[in-house]
């Protein structure tokens, strides 16, 4: 207790008022901000889901008006991408674990943190400012000449918005970037890295490289509809082909903001859950910045039909096979890992093999669609939609709410509804299932995406996808609820209700504001759980003291 | 010791793991940095290669003079920045006060300089979207150019401007004594990043005032 | 129940094939994790009496074949898909030109003998077509679902696609890329047909062929003035020009394929032939992408195509140099003129506001070129008769409806709060596709446009932009 009171004592104790909050330079705070912040946006672009879902329940698009209809999947788009998805784990969960997990007392630049909250908020702002002054139609992906010089919706307000919150987004890498290069603690040499916190590397570097390709090309947008001239109009001689090129520069990488901070979690839950270290560390490190680097150079593969030459498709289509190896090095270490285990089902894992599970499906429809000549069928129909969706949704918002669960004691100090977690984890897992296979089917059967009426022959499909979308809305709001209600009427967890290895769980839920009591010194790998021993009714070892 | 521990913020263990992280940091910052003009960069030469004539021509027009003031009074700015910074770290105070004072005021007189090429320009019709006045059949490609001209050209200045402000509040300090000869990494990567503005732009020159300058 | 849609072209099925294996391969995957997964679950889980020694440290094996095995798999498929994807994208030498403009939101096709359709394309069955295509606002995409085949339109620059149709029927077309409000709704049909019935077709609906049409383009708009034969000024001969290499100013060479002659039309400062001043003024804004397509129909008709031609031009595009891949785009005088026409005010705002300022700025420059309007030289064929006929085709007075696109201002200052009326926008569709039959049947698959449809929708311009 003395050692909890010298660090600052509880973190959520350490000040009442709003100020203290708002202004706090506490990496544990400021997470929980962002997750205010991401909850808020989810929810937001969770209503422009529904609707879309609603409006493609009959074919003939009469719900609302095509504008509507237009502005609603963008505002989607660019909510769930860059105001939920990209910060979604690492602002929240990232900020909140990595200096816990290397036994560090803070972020290495925590007023940056807090900067970097700003302006997301801001960013935000503008965002929803936007969105009242009558949205946007221009797609998520604001592809010129449509965007620069056709729409007469709110294309400023929506840019700027997103460029703002790049700028979050590369503040937060060049913290975690310094923050893993300086702040380890004794003992914590790289090859002891827990695996959430490479992953969390390999995403900074990414933020960090990909994200101003991004900020200067939504300027070029703006500049280009201010001045009305600019190097994507092809009037001027100009190339529309040179945005995509631009576009997809940042906007594959982000895909890998995306998920690669899924897959280090994800190896945090399979190994707590089956007690069991690891299967090919080494590899999993390898395979995590190979997507990283990779990652790079495949974002020719959106545009194998938008007018790039075909050799240069044949070469985005050969390195897209490439990340396929590396997702496979992943999923099947993952499924070893539970190998002689000592498996539990807590809600927890129910969410990570769920994810392995959608990724798994969402990743070979990937190769799919890396396959030039499939493509050029696929491309542009519900097939697309429902491969992302598997790997955003299935895959990172299943790691989320999986890691949410497991960490909920650490940061809150309390324990959640374990029964009613494992039925959200389980409705979300077939609601998920049943809103986006549809959607394969669709794509096969040729319906193009972004499409507010449709041919009737696709109707059937849509009215599945539909009521899925229902479920899944229905498990997504239990989690928000019972959470809510645990945080006042959950039972109070120890330092280590799950016990798991890593250095989060050595100190106390909730941790103190400088996190440990004593800096505390590695002297072992990651995930160093007890081997049972032969032909022993498998019992759980007490964790070894400190 | 107190001085020197209040310097010291809560989550570093010692001053050299703080100074390692500062340099660390900036060092990102500039990487990010360097992508977001080489986006620009990357832009103008694939832009420059589908139409070399038209490039050639509105290169041309850009004041080769002034362009060339200014990278030397880029440079010369950058110089006086090094040079505060080895006079802070040998121990000396008042110099250092004024070279970072003269390196602001190169910096300004930069901006002093480039306002007025944007004026000769506004004042010749070469401001696309505008006042255009040039005509010819290079004009479209032209547009292009002087649109990247003023993009290059106007998100750099930003960057001397916040490079300005830096500078200033790190003669301030200094003046007041913040740093000394075991301290000293907020000036330090202040500077670094005056060099960085320093470095886009010798990028800028070429590009922009020296390709397809001769006939 | 099976989803995918017939297969209607010569590589679906191969591409289908394809699909199979990788959806076969992907199941056992699939089947064979879940499967792992499950029983590791069931034996490993807590409490079991599993027996759970021996600790495997070694993985370098394993991991070595769960590396190795993806990979030579994903090679062969690669190998596979690139094999299709080189058919797919090289047409064969005697593959039948189509041309396509997109605008929003339809579909406008143009057959070489002046055959003319909007949202229907019309092809015959086991003969390889080839589609060249452009779009004259934003990018759309050529999507035929039996055929798997899909490739985006863009502004500014010709793509391609070609294809064999392998079965009799009507096929869904649609607009596969995001261009706007109707989006969803700029679709259509292809329709394949037995040779002969498609004969039929053609002979009913021809009108004047694309290269007459063009000759009497050139003519009208001037060409013929420098190009011509007899003319004073020094411009570069069209003669055998298209298909030939071209020697550029800058040293460089370029071949004189549809690209070069489109982007030497809307942007003649690109490419400068050597020994030639660059006087020629654009053409941007004041010619439409259908009039430009039938201009190079009837470039190539005055010169015979070399028969190692189609091999070069592809080698020739896909040269990383990014030499010309861009190009001009407008909306035709012809489009905005009968889409003011109908629309009342909003819908056409792209295509509306500003083209005054447009046409007047262009004036002056083009002034110049008039006088050798009437000494245009005898030098347009057997053609000419028919092409007296088009003299009607776009009189001068349709001048004022010039609307163009390219003219940035008019977005620039365009108020952002102008939204479009769904309403308005359909009835142009309807309206204009009515006209598009009526003409194909009617006028021998001319668009006449009158000219006081064309004053009367400059006020509605101006109007616009008050």
């Amino acid at each position: 207790m003395t050692a909890t009171d010298a660090a600052g004592g509880n973190y959520l104790l350490a000040g009442n008022t709003l100020r203290s909050w708002l202004l706090t330079h506490d990496h544990k705070r400021i997470a929980i901000l962002y997750t205010a912040g991401i909850t808020f946006f989810f929810l937001c672009g969770g209503v422009a889901a529904a609707l879309i879902r609603l409006e493609l329940v009959t074919p003939a698009g009469d719900l609302m008006s095509p504008e509507t209809y237009n502005k609603a999947f963008t505002f989607h788009g660019v909510v769930m991408v860059w105001f939920f998805l990209v910060p979604s784990i690492p602002a929240t969960l990232g900020n909140f674990l990595l200096p816990l997990m290397i036994g560090a007392r803070d972020v290495a630049f925590p007023r940056l943190n807090l900067f970097s909250f700003y302006l997301y908020a801001g960013g935000g702002l503008f965002t929803i400012a936007c969105l009242l002054a009558g949205g946007v139609d221009t797609g998520w992906t604001f592809y010129t000449p449509f965007s620069t010089m056709f729409s007469n919706t709110h294309v400023m307000l929506a840019v700027v918005g997103v460029f703002i919150v790049g700028f979050s987004s590369i503040l937060t890498g060049i913290n975690f970037i310094v923050t893993i290069h300086t702040l380890r603690t004794r003992g914590m040499t790289w090859f002891r890295l827990p695996l959430f916190v490479w992953s969390l590397y390999g995403v900074a570097l990414v933020m960090v490289l990909a994200t101003p390709v991004l900020a200067m090309t939504l300027a070029l947008i703006a500049l280009e509809r201010l001045f009305g001239i600019g190097l994507f109009d092809p009037a001027l001689g100009g190339d529309p082909v040179l945005f995509q090129h631009f576009f997809w520069f940042y906007s594959h990488p982000a895909v890998y903001i995306m998920i690669l901070p899924a897959m280090g979690l994800v190896s945090e839950l399979i190994t707590a859950g089956a007690r069991r270290r690891i299967f090919g560390y080494n590899f999993m490190v390898y395979s995590l910045l190979g997507i990283s680097v990779v990652g790079f150079f495949v974002w020719g593969h959106h545009m194998f039909v938008a007018g790039q030459s075909m050799y240069a498709s044949i070469v985005f289509s050969i390195l897209s096979f490439m990340i396929g190896v590396f997702s496979a090095i992943k999923v099947f270490n993952w499924t070893a890992s539970l190998y002689k285990g000592d498996i539990t089902f807590s809600a927890w894992m129910i969410y990570a093999l769920g994810f392995v599970g959608l990724f798994m499906l969402g990743g070979l429809t990937g190769i799919f669609v890396a396959a030039v000549a499939l493509d050029v069928g696929l491309t542009d129909t519900y097939f697309v939609v429902s491969h992302f969706h598997y790997i955003m949704v299935g895959g990172s918002v299943m790691a989320y709410l999986g890691g949410i669960h497991f960490w909920w004691p650490k940061i809150t100090g309390r324990m959640y509804p374990e029964m009613w977690a494992r039925f959200a984890a389980i409705l979300m897992f077939f609601g998920f299932n049943l809103t986006f296979f549809p959607q394969y089917l669709l794509g096969v059967a040729g319906m193009p995406r972004r499409y507010q009426s449709y041919a009737p022959q696709f109707q059937v499909l849509n009215v599945l996808s539909s009521a899925g979308a229902s479920l899944l809305a229905v498990a997504y709001l239990m989690p928000l609820a019972y959470l809510l209600w645990s945080l006042r009427y959950g039972a109070r967890a120890g330092a280590n209700p799950w016990r798991a290895a890593g250095l989060e769980w050595k100190t106390t839920s909730p941790p103190p504001v400088r996190n440990f009591g004593e800096p505390p010194v590695v002297e072992g790998g990651p995930y160093d759980y007890p081997v049972p021993t032969a032909k022993v009714r498998a019992t759980r070892p007490e964790p070894a003291g400190p | 010791m107190n001085a020197r521990a209040a310097r010291l913020r809560q989550q570093f263990d010692d001053p050299p793991q703080q100074r390692e992280a500062a340099t660390l940091g900036m060092w990102i910052f500039i990487a990010t940095e360097v992508l977001f003009f080489g986006i620009l960069f990357a832009g103008y030469v694939l832009s420059r290669v589908a139409q070399p004539d038209a490039f050639a021509a509105a290169s041309r027009h850009t004041d080769f003079l002034l362009g060339t003031i200014e990278t030397g009074v880029l440079l010369a700015s950058s110089c006086l920045a090094a040079l505060a910074v080895r006079e802070v770290q040998l121990g000396g105070r008042r110099v250092a006060v004024w070279l970072l004072a003269g390196t602001a005021a190169l910096g300004i007189s930069f901006l002093l300089l480039h306002g007025y090429e944007y004026y000769s320009e506004w004042q010749e019709g070469l401001v696309p979207g505008f006042h255009w006045n040039q005509t010819g059949p290079h004009e479209r490609g032209m547009q292009i150019f002087f649109f990247l001209y003023y993009a290059i050209t106007g998100f750099h200045s930003l960057h001397v401007g916040v490079g300005i402000g830096l500078v200033s509040i790190m003669a301030w300090r200094t003046a007041h004594g913040d740093f000394d000869a075991d301290y000293h990494t907020p000036l330090e990567i202040s500077v670094l990043y005056w060099h960085l503005v320093d470095l886009v732009w010798i990028f800028v020159y070429p590009l922009l005032y020296l390709i397809g300058r001769a006939p | 129940m099976n989803f995918r849609p017939p297969q209607a072209s010569s590589l679906a099925a191969s591409i289908d094939q394809l699909f199979l294996a990788m959806l076969i391969l992907s199941a056992i995957v699939v089947v064979g994790v879940f499967a792992v997964m499950l029983w590791f679950g069931i034996r490993y889980r807590h409490g079991s009496t599993a027996n759970r020694s021996g600790e495997q440290h070694r993985h370098l094996g394993i991991e070595s074949t769960w590396v190795l095995v993806p990979f030579v798999l994903f090679m062969g498929l690669f190998y596979w898909s690139t094999h299709i994807w080189r058919e797919l994208r090289i047409p064969p030498a005697d593959a039948a030109p189509v041309y396509v403009v997109a605008k929003q939101w339809m579909w406008k096709v143009q057959h070489p003998g002046g055959q003319r359709e909007i949202d229907t394309l019309h092809v015959p069955l086991g003969q390889p077509i080839r589609l060249i295509m452009t779009s004259q606002d934003v990018i759309h995409s050529f999507y035929v679902p039996a055929f798997r085949l899909k490739q985006d339109v863009l502004p500014g620059r010709y793509t391609e696609m070609w294809f064999t149709a392998t079965k009799e029927g009507t096929f869904d077309l649609f607009c596969a890329e995001f261009c706007g409000t109707d989006h969803s709704r700029m679709g259509g049909r292809v329709v394949v047909m037995p040779p002969a019935e498609y004969a039929r077709w053609l002979a009913g609906h021809a009108g004047t062929d694309l290269a007459a049409q063009g000759a009497a383009l050139f003519r009208q708009f001037g060409c013929s003035g420098c190009h011509g034969a007899r003319s004073a000024v020094h411009a570069p001969s069209l003669e055998n020009l298209y298909g030939s290499t071209v020697a550029l100013s800058d040293g460089a060479q370029v071949l004189a394929d549809d690209r070069y002659l489109h982007d030497s039309i809307l942007l003649p400062g690109k490419e400068i032939t050597a020994g030639y001043a660059p006087i020629m003024p654009s053409f941007a804004g004041r010619i439409g992408e259908e009039d430009v397509l039938a201009l190079i129909e009837y470039l190539k008709s005055r010169g015979a195509e070399p028969a190692s031609f189609r091999g070069k031009s592809e080698q020739l595009r896909q040269t990383p140099s990014g030499r010309g891949t861009l190009g001009g785009p407008t909306s035709t005088s012809a489009d905005s003129a009968t889409l003011n026409n109908v629309i009342p005010a909003k819908a056409g705002i792209h295509f509306a506001v500003g083209s005054v300022e447009a046409t007047s700025k262009w004036i002056p420059a083009f002034a110049g070129m008039t006088p050798s309007f009437g000494v245009a030289p005898n030098i347009l064929g057997p053609s000419e008769a028919e092409a007296g006929e088009t003299w009607e085709r776009s009189s001068p007075s349709s001048a004022p409806g010039f609307a163009t696109a390219a003219d940035p201002t008019a977005h620039a200052s365009s108020p952002e709060n102008v939204t479009h009326q769904r309403g308005a926008s359909r009835d142009t569709r309807t309206a204009e596709l009515g006209l598009g039959h009526s003409q194909a049947t009617d006028s021998g698959g001319l668009l006449v446009r009158a000219g006081d449809h064309g004053s009367s929708n400059t006020d509605e311009g101006s109007h616009d932009r008050d």
